[in-house]
């Protein structure tokens, strides 16, 4: 029984999408129980379909249909979007604007809702999901450099494409950056299937060559001697990598040339 | 471009849009109307071009030709047979409305600058990736996006009816931007607008005869956008910080839609709502999965049938007793 009324909880505050603004949409709703006896029909229409649709969302049998039969609908509880929690809190807010003619008890109004509004919203506020962006590549800076010298290479070589290879953060979005960098393996390897529809199974080796790259230092003449025999163009290690070597290699047996150093990365080519 | 290139296709939209409203509904709807009908054909006509092509792995160049060349057809007849109509929404008569208009601006703006400086939630997503697959290989859902390479296994069909990502690369090839800037960047910003619009419909048939507060309630909409980016998993944030994703097209712009047309069947005013339903419909297996939006949306509308059905009756019951 606590699971069941917990899992209610937490539905209901999904459907907000915090307890703030989910008690904002309880309050919301029992305003319109009274907006709707003043002939407003369109307050009756949202009061019915706002009670409806939270009573069929936020049940346990719906809870567990969802989890059993409809996975898709499970991710972020999606099904709870339904909801109508943003029109209900808006179409209160601006009805009862309408009873606050004095321009000094409006000014209150707007103040007491937007302190209302701060309280709800910061509930869930956690700094460091407000990262700023660093270049329209949409990655960081270190990464950046380093797409931007195989960039270079692209124009300087006339090549179509380049086939690379390099930790999780560059093979994680390469082909975000440009359609031309090709990788051995996608970030789907590492982080698992983001949708049912896309289907991809990768072989044992793949797997192989991803642990041999989260640890370069000790894998560094494996990971040369796959990149040549697949045929890799780039080959992009992190600089600590080499931290046991007196001077950074200037080639890779005979293969790849480096073309570039970056801040944390090394580009070698072919 | 990031501006304009939503702008314009709104207005494309809009010409668009007025073609089959003055069919339906002898021209009596706004703009506002006009550019959401024309948006929701723009998409089933991509989709009914780009399903085919899909089968026949057909050339995504040629696909964006033939479907910008429909789109100038479309433009040129709605000008020539829409012309009063469409110079008649150009003039800005209610001098009353601007102070909530300049608020409206404003609050868009901070929304658009938080949306460009913002580092977007692409945890799980990868339709820059598949722009980018699509525009470099000219194939359609033929090269798996995290790799380049052609699929060893593939997407299912299911996953292959949705061609939002498609349209996006579309969108990419031209206007020129990267397919970072275009999917982060000018896709978000087009659909707030969109989303603006459609709460703004919402918000007239919720406030009928008032002038100010359907801006009100879209000014509403716009400051619980901002407020609700701070919480996880809200409807909110995912406006801010995924407008480019299928969900957010459909929470932000098909659902006030489909509530409004709701709304207007229930004052009995308007019997070409239905059609917009079933555009609705089809609109949203282009936009998400079938599970997701299809089914959640026809959900929503049996909740509103079931809703007006009773008002209805409660009508006619009282009508008799009288």
């Amino acid at each position: 029984m606590q699971n069941v009324v917990d899992s209610l909880q937490n539905a209901f505050q999904m459907a907000g999408g915090s307890v703030g603004f989910s008690g904002l949409y309880l309050a919301g709703i029992i305003a319109l129980w009274y907006t709707k006896y003043s002939s407003k029909k369109e307050a009756g229409y949202l009061f019915w379909y706002a009670i409806f649709m939270t009573v069929l969302m936020i049940n346990p049998l719906t809870l567990s249909v969802v989890a059993k039969n409809f996975q898709k609908l499970g991710v972020d509880n999606y099904y709870l979007w339904i909801v109508p929690t943003a029109p209900v809190i808006v179409y209160v807010a601006v009805v009862n604007l309408d009873y606050v003619k004095n321009w000094l008890h409006r000014l209150y109004f707007l103040l007491g809702a937007g302190a209302l509004l701060l309280l709800a919203a910061i509930t869930s506020y956690a700094p460091s999901e407000h990262p700023s962006v660093q270049n329209d590549a949409y990655v960081t800076a270190e990464e950046n450099e380093v797409y931007e010298a195989l960039s270079d290479y692209l124009e300087e070589t006339r090549e179509k494409n380049i086939l690379l290879w390099g930790d999780d953060a560059i093979m994680a979005h390469a082909r975000m950056v440009d359609g031309r960098f090709y990788t051995l393996y996608g970030r789907d390897l590492w982080e698992g299937r983001a949708d049912q529809e896309l289907v991809q199974i990768y072989e044992e080796d793949a797997y192989t060559l991803w642990h041999m790259m989260s640890a370069p230092a000790d894998f560094k003449v494996q990971i040369v001697v796959n990149a040549i025999n697949r045929h890799c163009d780039a080959l992009i290690f992190q600089r600590e990598a080499f931290a046991d070597l007196e001077t950074i290699p200037e080639d890779l047996e005979g293969v790849y040339t480096l073309y570039r150093e970056t801040k944390e990365y090394l580009v070698y080519v072919r | 471009m990031v501006f304009i290139a939503p702008v314009l296709l709104i207005t494309i939209a809009y010409i668009i849009g007025s073609l089959p409203m003055k069919l339906l509904t002898r021209g009596d709807c706004g703009p506002g109307e006009r550019s959401l009908i024309g948006t929701l054909f723009m998409l089933l006509l991509w989709e009914c071009i780009m399903l085919p092509g899909i089968k026949m792995l057909a050339s995504f160049d040629l696909l964006c030709r033939f479907y910008a060349g429909i789109l100038l057809i479309l433009v040129m007849i709605s000008i020539i047979v829409c012309r009063k109509d469409l110079v008649k929404d150009i003039v800005f008569k209610n001098l009353q409305l601007l102070v909530p208009a300049i608020i409206l601006i404003v609050l868009f703006a901070v929304q658009c600058a938080y949306v460009l400086n913002v580092y977007p939630d692409i945890a799980t997503d990868y339709t820059a990736e598949t722009v980018n697959t699509t525009l470099e290989s000219d194939l359609i859902y033929e090269n798996n996006p995290y790799m380049g390479d052609t699929f060893v296994h593939g997407i299912t069909f299911r996953g292959k009816v949705v061609t939002l990502p498609l349209f996006y690369a579309f969108l990419a090839r031209a206007t020129g931007l990267k397919a970072t800037v275009t999917v982060f960047r000018m896709v978000p910003i087009w659909v707030l607008l969109l989303s603006m619009i459609a709460f703004g419909l919402l918000g007239k048939v919720m406030f009928p005869s008032k002038e100010k507060q359907p801006l009100y309630f879209v000014i509403g909409m716009g400051i619980l956008n901002l407020f609700g980016v701070f919480s996880r998993n809200c409807s909110f944030f995912y406006s801010m910080r995924k407008g480019f994703a299928g969900e957010t097209f459909l929470t932000a712009v098909l659902l006030p839609i489909q509530l409004y047309a709701m709304v207007k069947l229930g004052a009995g005013k308007d019997k070409s709502k239905f059609i917009l339903l079933g555009i609705l419909l089809l609109t949203s297996l282009v936009v998400v999965d079938i599970t997701k939006g299809l089914m959640m949306l026809g959900l929503s509308m049996v909740a509103g049938f079931a809703i007006i059905g009773a008002y209805h009756i409660r009508r006619r019951i009282g009508a008799k007793r009288s």
